[in-house]
Order: structure tokens, then sequence, then C-alpha cells
């Protein structure tokens, strides 16, 4: 009984309890000041976890996401301080904060290719390539970075993820506008109908006279690539880069897609659903937080919400059969 | 009331949500038979069979066993009432050892706790030497052939001292020569009076091992046979609900030339130099047993292996196919004999699954253009038949007949003009199967090359023009369907023998 209802509520209304419930426990909640907060706070679990979404929807895991970021983010600041006090002439602004800003895309992609190429190519467990690149890439950023903690940058490095337009923070437009174009691409392009059958069946899009290892080898490259861009709106949003950055964004990033429900096991979900999943995880942080409960309580919480959606997600199967 | 020996069903019954799929279902199961059950698929076979190896907490009815009523609500209690089921799917672990896979569950113990390795052993090999097969007790299952797994499926049966044995489809993917053996073994363990529930969609295996035949339809009984009652026509016509005329079709005349596809000394894979010719609008049958090499050849053409040595030509140009990509771009098409595993996205539409191969010709640039492929797909629907309240349906849901009308449609679908289908009615049932080769061979005559792999002779027969013999990796023979076929020439090629 008990079962269905939750199974036919869904993620929506879990989220929707969960606002009112802390609503009514504390008055501070539910404030445009707090809720933009929670919103900002989100906004970089969401990116990293669209990527994510690419990668679990085809069965699959993405552990070096967190740091990935971190490789990213130690590139583009050593390589902005490097350049910064040299004189490019009218193409100073192209090469002190563009350039940086692509090399920490290209990082993250070049990082989450490497993972894809392994995986798909070569078939390593996704699990075992992603977990020795998340020892790899956090190396590679205290290499880059010779442990150093890099700090304070201009307003264009620091713009997506510091910045207003039109009194809005430019990292929510930002996060919104990513779901938006991965869930077009996801629902509505051929690449999108790949993504979902190579999580169905792998070997049918194969015999279907597709390419599926190079559909593969994409999802994490575009994860890769989700943490590049997470890395440049972290970097703006500390005004900080230091190779610890990102510890512990996959598990945030996997409970969001999860707790969105698409399945842990492929071929079904929705990147729409990772927003919610991902503020689901923010308001209940949030929420916790202002109800003065310790960080470490915190870390319970979120992991047995993470349990709880998988062992949802196996209860809505069996509520179908 | 005389006490019944054996398992007896009074009035079972099981619903699921919108499908009544067991009612008022009374069977019986007597030492010392094979009670076969045939049925459509959906008829109610399946859950009849997951009733009694307790795969359901809840069912309406009463079983007795001897007389004494019992109760199956878990599959340990099933196993303590000795009823053992041999699925479809195997249950074995293929990492483990053939004896580790008899035992596992019911290790023989020493000291409480620790596996007596002694003992397994031997029983083990006793129970192996009983069946009279020969397959070494350490042995991977994972290396072993489908029919070896199914008697270690059969040996750890006995090993628990089983009293019914279940038998789900025992020979859908087993050769001849592997299905007289179980034949053999089924018999034997009949007269030491072990009772059987035997379902099968293969009419001529009924005659030939059943002692009684119960046919379902719609999840009810219709009607109880004695093995001399049941004639093909007879059990056909009640699984069908109606009389059924002659299925098989008048022999095609293909006389031409002109070659859509020809082969020639392809080797790889256990495939040994095997060369033919595929005529434009011909069906040409490949037979053999189990593990001749056949889908292993036809997975070379498309692709999806690599070929060591040999050429292929299409339409006459020499061709190099090293991706089934290769081979679609080429106008190949390829349904594989497992359908649920490397032909559709079950969880997905049926009208995404038909479109999954030709997406590129349905999109504008990189977008789905859903009308078109909504307009492609019903198209399909309405020249294969396919049933279904909707196109927008999980292709899981449909029947298995429909389903590989499905992958046929996805082929259709990207123009191809060389089909190849592997093993194209198993699983299927009667009716399913009659319109899957009046399909095929609608499709010959508008044009398309086909070849189709069969275990099953009289399928390859009744739809082929031509069947090419394989054995061991080699193509052993010819025959002429039209002319000459008989079962037994066929079966001489399969077996090894070749023909001048």
């Amino acid at each position: 009984m008990l079962n269905r209802l939750v199974a036919r509520a869904g993620i929506y209304g879990i989220l929707i309890a969960s606002i009112a419930v802390l609503s009514v426990l504390s008055p501070h909640f539910l404030t445009v000041n707090n809720l933009t907060n929670i919103l900002l706070q989100v906004a970089i679990t969401t990116i990293i976890g669209v990527g994510m979404t690419f990668v679990i929807m085809t069965g699959g895991i993405d552990l070096s996401v967190g740091s990935i970021v971190a490789l990213s983010i130690v590139v583009m600041a050593v390589v902005h301080k490097a350049l910064a006090p040299m004189d490019f002439g009218i193409f100073q602004w192209l090469v002190v904060i563009v350039l940086p800003m692509l090399l920490a895309l290209v990082t993250g992609t070049a990082a989450g290719l490497v993972n894809g190429v392994m995986v798909a190519k070569a078939r390593v467990p996704a699990f075992i390539m992603t977990l020795g690149m998340m020892s790899m890439a956090r190396g590679g950023a205290y290499i880059v970075s010779d442990n150093q903690t890099i700090s304070v940058f201009p307003d264009g490095l620091t713009f997506l993820g510091d910045g207003r337009v039109f009194g809005v923070p430019m990292l929510i437009i930002a996060s919104l506008v990513i779901v938006g174009i991965a869930a077009w691409v996801l629902g509505s392009t051929i690449y999108g109908r790949f993504v979902y059958a190579l999580g169905g069946n792998r070997v049918a899009l194969r015999l279907s006279g597709v390419n599926a290892a190079r559909v593969e080898m994409s999802v994490y490259g575009i994860s890769g690539l989700a943490c590049g861009i997470a890395s440049i709106a972290l970097l703006g949003r500390l005004n900080v880069a230091q190779p610890v950055a990102g510890m512990g964004y996959e598990l945030d990033a996997i409970a969001a897609v999860i707790i969105g429900g698409t399945s842990i096991f492929g071929g079904e979900g929705k990147v729409a659903n990772t927003l919610l999943g991902a503020l689901l995880v923010g308001i209940i942080r949030n929420g916790l937080n202002l109800l003065n409960v310790s960080p470490n309580v915190q870390l319970v919480v979120i992991g047995a919400i993470i349990v709880a959606a998988v062992f949802y997600d196996k209860l809505k199967d069996s509520a179908r059969a | 009331m005389p006490v019944e020996p054996g398992l007896v069903t009074r009035k079972l019954g099981k619903s699921f949500p919108g499908v009544r799929a067991l009612d008022d279902f009374d069977f019986v199961i007597r030492p010392g038979e094979v009670h076969c059950l045939l049925g459509e698929n959906g008829a109610g076979k399946s859950t009849f069979i997951n009733i009694l190896s307790g795969a359901f907490a809840e069912y309406e009815g009463e079983i007795e066993i001897d007389g004494q009523p019992v109760t199956i609500t878990t599959p340990a209690r099933a196993k303590a009432l000795k009823i053992a089921t041999i699925h479809q799917e195997q249950c074995l672990v293929p990492a483990m050892t053939v004896e580790e896979n008899i035992h596992l569950g019911d290790e023989p113990r020493r000291n409480g706790f620790m596996v007596d390795k002694k003992a397994a052993r031997k029983a083990a090999q006793e129970v192996l030497d009983r069946l009279g097969v020969k397959i070494p007790l350490d042995a991977r299952v994972r290396n072993l052939s489908t029919a070896e797994a199914q008697m270690v499926e059969i040996a750890k049966a006995l090993v628990l001292d089983a009293r019914i044995l279940i038998l789900d489809e025992p020979t859908a993917s087993i050769s001849d020569r592997d299905t007289a053996e179980l034949f053999r073994i089924i018999r034997e363990l009949k007269a030491r009076g072990t009772g059987f529930v035997y379902i099968s969609h293969r009419l001529q295996e009924i005659a030939e091992i059943a002692d009684t035949v119960t046919v379902m339809r719609d999840g009810r009984k219709v009607g109880e046979l004695t093995a001399e009652e049941a004639s093909a026509d007879r059990i056909v016509e009640m699984m069908v609900g109606r009389p059924v005329g002659e299925l098989s079709a008048p022999p095609r005349n293909v006389e031409t030339d002109d070659i859509a596809m020809a082969v020639s000394g392809l080797s790889g894979n256990g495939v040994i130099d095997a060369s033919f010719a595929l005529k434009r609008g011909e069906i040409l049958g490949f037979a053999g047993l189990v593990g001749a090499g056949r889908t292993d050849l036809m997975k070379m053409v498309f692709g999806a292996l690599p070929v060591a040595a040999g050429t292929i030509s299409v339409d006459g140009k020499d061709v190099v196919i090293d991706s089934p990509r290769a081979a679609v771009r080429l106008g190949i098409g390829y349904l594989s004999e497992d359908r649920k595993g490397e032909g559709l996205v079950l969880k997905q539409a049926i009208d995404w699954n038909i479109a999954l191969a030709s997406l590129p010709a349905l999109s504008n640039g990189p977008v789905v253009d859903r009308k078109r492929e909504r307009a492609a797909a019903e198209g399909h629907r309405k020249r294969l038949s396919i049933a279904t309240p909707s196109l927008s349906k999980p292709t899981g849901q449909l029947s298995g007949g429909n389903q590989q009308k499905v992958v046929v449609a996805k082929w259709l679908e990207t123009g191809c003009r060389v089909l190849i289908f592997d093993e194209p009615t198993r699983g299927i049932d009667v009716n399913a199967r009659a319109e899957i080769h009046t399909l095929i061979r609608a499709l010959a005559d508008k044009g398309s090359s086909i070849i189709v792999v069969s275990s099953d002779l009289p399928e390859l027969i009744q739809v082929s023009d031509r069947i090419l013999a394989m054995s061991e990796g080699r193509i052993t023979g010819e025959v002429a369907v039209a002319r000459n076929a008989r079962q037994a020439e066929v079966m001489e090629l399969m077996l090894g023998g070749t023909r001048a």
C-alpha cells in the first residue's frame, strides 16, 4: 500500500513533501534568499550530474568527476596566473581569461575521453577505470598546482560562478540552460537514442549497425566536459583554486542522478529529473543546516537517501511486475 | 475417493493486474509418466510451472501430493517436496565447476559447516554415470554446450532426488542428436518413477515422448489427450481453437542467375572455407547441429565477428565487411537467434525499436522526426500485422511472434535486400510460426534475398528453396527443396556425411 503510494508520487511528491516539512520546521527556509542559495549550491552538482546522467544511462559510472574538477580548476588557475603578468595587447582578455577557461574545458573533456577509450575500447570496467582516474586526476591536480592554493581572480574569470544577469545569478541560468540542452540531446536527437539503446541493449545497438563503442566513449567525454564547466563555475564561486577541490562531488552527482530516477542499470532516465534529484539533496542538506544538524549526521542522511532511492527503483520494478 | 499417486492440482488459479493468467486448472502428474503441456505463448504454461516451482507466495486452488494437501509458496518448499524445474534460461553459475553446480545450495557437509569434498565428488560422478553422460566434473559450466549444461541441471535435480521434473522447452536450443540423448534419459528416469511435466512447441517431440498431453489456451485447460489420441492436427486445432488447413506452402520457383550475395572461402571462428551464393529472391536454408558454425558464419558475413580469410561480394562487387555498420550500409540485415538479448531494446517502445537501425533516414539533421518515425512504424504494423494496441508500448510486452515481427520491421525499414534470419521461430508458438514463414516467403517474392538458419528441420524444408547443410564448421552439401528434400537426406549431411 505504502509501496504503491510512494511509487506513484515519485520524485515530485518527495520534493514537495520535504519543502513542506522544512518550511514548517524552519521559518527561514521558504525565503527568496534561502531558495536562491539552494539553487546556487546545487548548480554545480546539477552540471556534473547532467554529465553523470549520460554515463549512468549507458549502464556505466564515473567516479572521477570530483578529481577531474580539481585538475581542470588548477590547470585554469595556473595558466591564468602564468599569463596574467604578460602583455598581449588587444588579445590580453582572450589570452588571460578565455584561454584558461577553454583549457579547463579541454582538460576535463580529455580526462573524460581517456576514461571513455579505456572503458569502450579496452573494456576496462567503468568502476575500475574511473576509480583509477579519480586518483590519477587528483594526483595531477597536486602536481600542476605544486600543492598550492591559488586565489584571487579577475571578474571575467569568475563571471560564470559569481556574476549576475539582471540580478539573477549567472550560475543558476547556466545550469538550467545546460539541463535544457542535455534534455534536448537525450530526448530528441539520434545521438540521444543511441545513448538509451546502449544502456538498454548494447548488442542490439551494435547489430543495428551503430558504432556502439564510439557512443560509449562519448558519454565519458561529456561527463568530463561537464566537469570542466563545473570547475569554471567553482573557481568563480570560491575565487580560489585548490587541488583538493571537488572532493566527494561524485557522491552528490551520483545521488542526484539516482534520486532523479535514472536506472543504475542503464537504459532509462531523464536529465530533468537529475535537476530535481540535485534539488532534493540540496534542500535536505540546507534544511538540516537550518535545523543545526551537524555535517557529520548530514553525510549519513545523504548516503541513506541514495540507498533508499535505488531501493525505490527496485520497488517500482516489482510494482510493475 | 481413492488416493491418486503423484501430484494433483485442483482449480488452480492466478491473476495478475489485468490478466487472468491461470484459471480453474486441473492437472495430474503421475509417477513414471511424461505429461506434455502445450499452448501458445501466453496460454498460462509458465504461470502454472511457476506455481509448482514456488515462484508465487499466493495462488488459488489446491495442490495434493500422494493425496496429501500441500502448499508451494517458496522455491525452498518446492525443493523440499522434491519438485525440480529446469527453466529455459539456465540456472547454473557459469564460473563454477560442474561438480559445484550439481551440489549448489545442498552441499554434502562435514562437521556441520565444511563441504565434504570426497562425498560431493562421489555423488556427482555417480549421478552423471547414472545419466550416462560424459562431462568432466571439473569443467567450468561456462565452457559447456547448452545441451551439456542442461544435463548438469538434470543431474542437479537427481541429486535432490526429485520426484517431479518440470522441463520448460528443453530442446529449444539443442540439436537433434542431443534431443535424442535427452529423451533416452527421460525414458530411464520415467522407468524409475519420476513424473515429468514437459513443455515444448515441437509437435514431433510430443508424439515421441508424451504419455499424456494437456492443451491450454487463455489460462484454461482445453483438453487432455492420451498419446494415441494426440495427432499433430488435433493438437494444433486445440491450441489455435480452430481447425488448421494445410500449413505448408507450395514450392517456389527461383530460376535466376542473378546473385545477390556470394561468399567465397570464408574462414574463422571455427568456420572452415565456407562458400555459397545467394540468388536474388531466393530463400536459402542452413541446416546443421548446434555448434556446426552456422551462426558464426552468419555473424562473419554480417561483420559482427572477425573474418580470418575469404571474400564476400554483394551485387557482384567485392566488399569489405568489418563491422555490422558496414553490413547495414551494404543492405544486409541480421535477425539474431537471441531476439531479446541481441535484437531488441525491450524497455523501449515498438516504434522506437523499428527506427533504431534507420535513424539518419528518419531525422532532420541530428533531430529525430517523430512524425516520420511514427508513420514508418505504422506502415510496418499494417504490413506485418503486428498485434498491439499501441506502437508506444514497450516491446518487451509483446508476444514472441510479435517481437520477431518488430525485428523484421526494423530491418525492412533500413531497406536492406539481404536478410539473414537466425532461428526465426525459436520460442514462438505454432500460429505465429506459420505467420513468420508466410512473411519470409512474401519478402522473398518481393525480391529480398533471404538466408534462414534453423535447427528445426521441418521448418527449413517448409520455408526454404534450397538447403545447405553444415557440419563441424564446413558446408557439407546442398539439397534443392523443391525437387527432393527429404528430412533424412538433410539429416545425413548435418551429421557430417557428404553428398556427391
